[in-house]
């Protein structure tokens, strides 16, 4: 009976350090990523393969620093050449042998300020700050964050999310069914989704040609417009609805085919459409104002003071 | 009997009353060749009307140079330039030049509105056979591309992809749709090529995602 007793405290005390000890069996071995780069002031950096995170700083120095982590199961390649001075470009490839692996691979990439980086990744978190140059970023889902005012942001997503804080001199963003927030302005942007929203909240930076086009997802724009400024907005199915200034001078072109159009921005009335179906509307207040257009085949359209 | 000069011809179909001249409406009352010359004039004014105000080059066209550009340089042919769709390009700016002449010069909607409303609507629906021979072809050698390697994509991938091509196809089913009703309809050619793009992009998108993972 005793023996039994001790043997049963035995297999308990067996059991417990097996379920202590397994956690620390499981974790991955991580390998260090250090790699850094004296650079041209606009080199370009390639980043692509499997990472579930990358953080891209802007800094203030000619030279390029990737580290981070890489999950077990993870390799790197390439990375700098034999090419001795200030490199004018960088490429890396992350490869991960399964998704557990690939979770792991966190990254941050610094570069100079004026440098052009290309991520391509499949789902990933990007979190960009400060770059001044192109940004070309790719991503399956998981999300990007853009702070600054790179001359060219482009980016592409299916499900992931896209906001965009800052001022780009042109901006192409596009997703599938990803949400996508601009809360910066630009010279062109151009914000495309097929069923996500969109969400656009312009600061106080001028706003010269705005595109936002969805074919199910709503978009929502609220703020100012510049003068001389040429904003559209497509949708087929997606409900729209646009907050401006009390006093904005803007001429606007609206019209839906069967959709609905309310203005409670301005005292005109919205007009039946062709046909008797759908609704037009058209307002002009003031000169030189922003044009904006809108077009709907059946999303419903509400003009309202921001 | 004398028929109708151009010009004449052009201010009925414009119906601006000033220049109408009462020679030329009893002359229309008698000459069926005037009356089918003025009819034709009216349905062109009206498909012109209904052209999107950019016309982006057709995705075939990206297509094809994409395709040039990756086989290298193509060698100069010897052949003289009018072979290889020099004709065609050329008639093509004819016909729209002629048809930005023929469209009268106002600027109000409400001249647009009269003229579609004063013009039967044309037999057949033209610029809906126009928006789509323009993206048929792609979508089908895309579509092609995307089923050979669509083992590639991820499970979640080909979900949201198939949600959203869902979502595209019902509203191009739709505006097609409306499109086949009410054929000069501007917006609805504007709406219609809108759908027909994002699913281009959509599917160019996950063709270049399954051939990079």
């Amino acid at each position: 009976m005793r023996n039994a007793r001790l043997s049963s405290r035995a297999q308990r005390g067996i059991c417990s350090i097996a379920m202590l000890l397994s956690p620390f069996a499981a974790v991955p071995a991580q390998q260090k990523v250090d790699i850094q780069r004296s650079s041209t002031p606009t080199a370009s950096v390639r980043l692509g393969g499997a990472i579930s995170s990358v953080k891209v700083i802007a800094w203030a120095s000619d030279s390029i620093s990737l580290t981070g982590v890489l999950g077990s199961g993870s390799r790197m390649d390439g990375g700098p050449s034999g090419v001795t001075g200030p490199i004018t470009g960088m490429k890396f490839f992350v490869d991960a042998s399964d998704e557990a692996a690939m979770r792991g691979n966190k990254l941050e990439l610094r570069v100079p300020r004026n440098a052009r980086v290309w991520i391509k990744a499949g789902s990933a978190d990007i979190d960009v700050q400060g770059v001044g140059g192109g940004l070309d970023l790719n991503i399956v889902g998981g999300s990007v964050r853009v702070q600054g005012k790179p001359r060219e942001l482009i980016v592409e997503s299916m499900d992931g999310s896209v906001t965009f804080t800052g001022f780009a001199d042109y901006a192409k963003v596009k997703t599938a069914t990803g949400n996508i927030v601009l809360e910066g302005g630009g010279e062109d942007l151009t914000l495309t989704t097929v069923s996500g929203s969109i969400q656009a909240a312009p600061g106080e930076r001028s706003l010269q040609r705005l595109r936002l086009e969805s074919v199910t997802g709503p978009i929502t724009f609220a703020g100012d417009v510049t003068r001389g400024a040429d904003l559209r907005f497509d949708t087929h199915s997606g409900a729209i609805e646009l907050r401006l200034a009390p006093q904005a001078s803007v001429e606007i072109d609206a019209a839906t085919v069967l959709g609905t159009i309310e203005n409670a921005w301005s005292r005109t009335r919205p007009v039946v459409g062709r046909e008797g179906r759908g609704m037009e509307l058209g307002i002009s207040s003031g000169m030189g104002g922003a044009r904006v257009t809108v077009r709907s085949f059946k999303g419903s359209v509400k003009l309202a003071t921001k | 009997m004398t028929h109708l000069t151009f010009e004449q011809i052009s201010d009925l179909a414009d119906s601006r009353a000033e220049s109408r001249e009462p020679r030329a409406e009893s002359h229309l009352a008698e000459c069926s060749e005037c009356r089918e010359t003025l009819r034709r004039v009216r349905d062109l004014v009206v498909a012109a009307h209904a052209l999107p105000r950019d016309i982006a080059p057709p995705p075939e066209v990206w297509t094809a140079l994409r395709a040039r550009v990756a086989n290298g340089p193509a060698r100069r042919s010897k052949s003289r330039w009018w072979y290889g769709g020099g004709i065609a390009a050329a008639a093509a700016i004819i016909l729209m030049v002629g048809a930005a002449v023929l469209v009268p010069r106002g600027t109000g909607k409400a001249k647009a509105s009269k003229l579609a409303s004063s013009a039967p609507p044309p037999a057949s629906p033209v610029m809906l056979l126009a928006v789509d021979n323009s993206y048929t072809r792609t979508l089908a050698e895309l579509r092609l591309a995307l089923d050979a390697q669509r083992t590639t994509l991820s499970p979640a991938t080909v979900r949201v992809l198939e949600r959203s091509l869902a979502a595209i196809d019902a509203a191009i089913a739709e505006a097609r749709e409306a499109l086949a009703n009410d054929p000069a309809n501007q917006i609805l050619v504007g709406i219609l090529s809108a759908n027909y793009e994002r699913k281009v992009e959509l599917l160019q998108r996950a063709t270049e995602l399954s051939s990079s993972s």
